[in-house]
This record gives C-alpha cells, sequence and structure tokens, in this order.
C-alpha cells in the first residue's frame, strides 16, 4: 500500500516534518474513539440496613468496550471501578460490570448503621469505541 | 493567525454547536492511540513501547471467571480497605503489569492502551461550553481510516477518525505538578467538573503508576477528585496527612461530567 495519509501539526509545527507528537491529528494513529456519554442514578435504595441499587447502561456496540464511570460524591466526582464510601452512618459499595457486549450494569450496594436514609447517587460515564476484548 | 479545522458529531452544525460536540477540532490536542494490545501470563507482563518517555495509559484486566465479579475493569482498583487490585508501572521505554498491594491478581489476560502522548504542558483553553446544540437534521461527516483499511469500506473501528463517534479524548488541559506539598489541586477554570486521567510519580520511582481513590471515609483520604473548578491530588498516608515525595501526572479532557 502506498505511503499516503492525513496529518494535522500543532500551531507552529511544520506539517510536513514535524513529530507524531507535534500533530494535533495523524491517520498513522487512531484518535480515542467515543461511542456514547451521559449521566445516570440511582436512587431510594434504602431498606432496613442493607440495600441495593442498580443503573443499566445499554450501548449495543457488540463488544466489550473501554468505560470510563466517575460518582459525584459532597461535590466531588470519583472514579470507579470500585469503591466503597463512608459518609455519616452510610457505607457505600459501588461498582461495575460488563453483564454482557451490550450493556454495562452498576451496582450499588449499601450498609447502614441506623436509620432509615434517602439515597441519591449520581453518576457520569464514558463508553469508548475501542474493543477491549481482542 | 486564525485557521485550523472542526468535525462536529453527526448531526450537529460544525459552525455554530458547542466544543463539546466537535470530534475533532484543531484547537485542541486530542489523545492518540500509540498502540492496543493484549497480553496474557502471569505476573509480572512487560510490555516495551520504547517511546522515550512517560506516556498515558490504561490497562483492562479480562474478565476471569474466578472473579466474575470483578468483570472487565481497569486496574487497579481499591477493594475499599486500602488495597489494590494488581497495578500497572509505565516507564519511559515499557509498561508493566505487576501485583498490588495486596498480591491480588485479577486475572490471567489483560488489554493495554497506550498513547501516542506525552504529559509536556498543554495549559487550559477558553471553551465554548454553551448549551447551543446547533443541531442539524442534515446527514453529513467526515472519516479517516487507519493505514491499511479503505476509508470506503471500513466499520468505524477501523477508523482513525469518524464524525459519527460520540465524542473524542480531546484535551482541555494536561501536564506534571512537582509542588510536592501533600495533597494539590490543579484548577481547570471550567465551571463545570471535567473528565480525567491522572498518575502518580514517587520522587525515587523511575516509573509513573494510575492515581485512584483508594479506601474510605472522606475525600482527604487519597486522591484524586474533581468539582467544577479543580482537579485534587494526593497519595494519604494513611491518617488524614499526605506524603510529599510525589509528582502528578494528569489529563483533563474537554469532556464534562455534568
Amino acid at each position: 500500500m502506498g505511503d499516503y495519509g492525513f496529518r494535522i501539526s500543532q500551531t507552529g509545527k511544520d506539517v510536513k516534518t514535524c513529530t507524531d507528537l507535534e500533530c494535533v491529528f495523524t491517520s498513522k494513529y487512531s484518535l480515542a474513539k467515543g461511542s456514547s456519554y451521559g449521566t445516570g442514578n440511582i436512587t431510594d435504595m434504602a431498606s432496613g440496613d442493607t440495600a441495593e441499587g442498580t443503573l443499566d447502561i445499554t450501548h449495543n456496540l457488540g463488544f466489550i468496550p473501554v468505560v470510563r464511570i466517575f460518582m459525584l460524591i459532597e461535590g466531588e466526582y470519583i472514579e470507579i471501578p470500585e469503591t466503597q464510601w463512608q459518609a455519616g452512618v452510610y457505607i457505600f459499595d459501588v461498582f461495575y460490570e460488563h453483564v454482557s457486549v451490550n450493556k454495562i450494569t452498576i451496582d450499588a450496594l449499601l450498609w447502614v448503621n441506623g436509620g432509615t436514609p434517602s439515597i441519591d447517587l449520581d453518576f457520569a460515564y464514558y463508553i469508548s469505541n475501542e474493543k477491549v476484548n481482542i | 493567525m486564525d485557521y485550523g479545522a472542526s468535525v462536529s458529531q453527526k448531526g450537529y452544525d460544525v459552525k455554530t454547536c458547542a466544543d463539546r460536540f466537535l470530534v475533532y477540532s484543531s484547537a485542541f490536542q486530542t489523545l492518540k492511540i500509540h498502540s492496543i494490545i493484549k497480553v496474557t501470563g502471569t505476573l509480572p507482563i512487560t510490555i516495551t513501547h520504547n517511546l522515550g518517555y512517560y506516556c498515558p495509559f490504561e490497562v483492562i484486566a479480562h474478565n476471569a471467571p474466578q472473579y466474575a465479579y470483578q468483570s472487565w475493569k481497569r486496574i487497579p482498583f481499591s477493594d475499599g480497605q486500602f488495597y489494590n487490585s494488581c497495578t500497572a508501572k509505565g516507564y519511559t521505554d515499557k509498561i508493566i503489569i505487576v501485583d498490588g498491594e495486596f498480591d491480588a491478581e485479577v486475572s490471567n489476560s489483560y488489554t493495554v492502551i497506550i498513547y501516542l502522548d506525552s504529559f509536556a504542558t498543554v495549559t487550559e483553553k477558553t471553551v465554548n461550553s454553551g448549551t447551543t446544540s446547533g443541531a442539524s437534521s442534515s446527514d453529513y461527516g467526515m472519516r479517516v481510516s487507519k493505514p491499511g483499511y479503505d476509508v470506503k469500506t471500513c466499520t468505524d473501528l477501523e477508523c482513525a477518525m469518524t464524525s459519527k463517534q460520540g465524542f473524542s479524548e480531546i484535551i482541555q488541559k494536561k501536564g506534571i505538578n512537582t509542588a510536592r506539598t501533600g495533597q494539590i489541586t490543579v484548577s481547570h477554570n471550567q465551571g463545570v467538573p471535567l473528565k480525567f486521567l491522572t498518575f502518580k510519580k514517587k520522587t525515587t520511582n523511575n516509573y509513573i503508576e494510575p492515581l485512584i481513590r483508594r479506601g474510605r471515609t472522606t475525600l482527604s483520604f487519597d486522591g484524586p477528585f474533581m468539582n467544577s473548578s479543580n482537579l485534587t491530588m494526593g497519595v494519604d498516608k494513611g491518617d488524614g496527612t499526605f506524603e510529599t515525595n510525589w509528582d502528578f501526572y494528569y489529563i483533563m479532557y474537554k469532556n464534562r461530567l455534568t
């Protein structure tokens, strides 16, 4: 195959002679491509001392993609795959799983040391178009 | 000089849509994939890239029947008790997947994504982050295939770029923080929380490691975390105070979390 392609250099760099690192785009390397993104919520999980909630995210890609999932806690976003969080009398255990090649499920478990709290967890997710199960 | 190129998502007007609806803009640095590799075996596993600099990377542990609950996950991850799963060390010429603090090998198969980009500083730019979508019903776009694939017939997966894709990993700000003052914050001035990817490097080490939140109790218990103004990073000693012998390598994307 002939040597051709498409490249765009950073400002101030000569597109013909600059390195690949100095390109903002080069067809020699794929951009990290995204498929979908969005936000979701798990609410009202509490029932007694232990409760559980799930959030299903359907992507229908047909393969296992790279995913990044962030959870909002006290005004700050942290990343899961899997983390525990203790806030006062609550302990959250939050993780995600690829339940199929078309869907991701976020699972949130809750242990409560007394009381009947109302739970409201916000998530942001990014699902790439890059295949992991190669 | 004012020139450049932009490609909008399918269905958005490239001339008027907010920056976050662009899949490509020459105004922003992009994250480019050097290679995606599957590796198998027992740890440690070494993947050589010979780039000559510290590069961002991601390692995803494949699903393993004996650890079904772990599914396919980026490593490292915390079990909530201050232990990490197996992790990875990024050298200037290679990446090594190694056991974590708890000898937690979670799979015998991993996918490693190595990015071409370095952590050379990119300062934040003013982003058109308005709510105007510039939505358009016109169906047109642009695609560039990877080397060796016919752009007219290849799949989206075989494209280096396609305007059909939902979003791109466009960098808003990146760099290395060497303040070594404990827990540090890096501002992004965007008014909304941004997607991020972070690494830590102990001053005496010659490799970087993914920085994740571990443990529990309070936000001051390790970083990173993000709000509408700052990215906060730190390595907790375990008592709520922070070690001062770590540098932090970070990328903040144009992608927002709200």
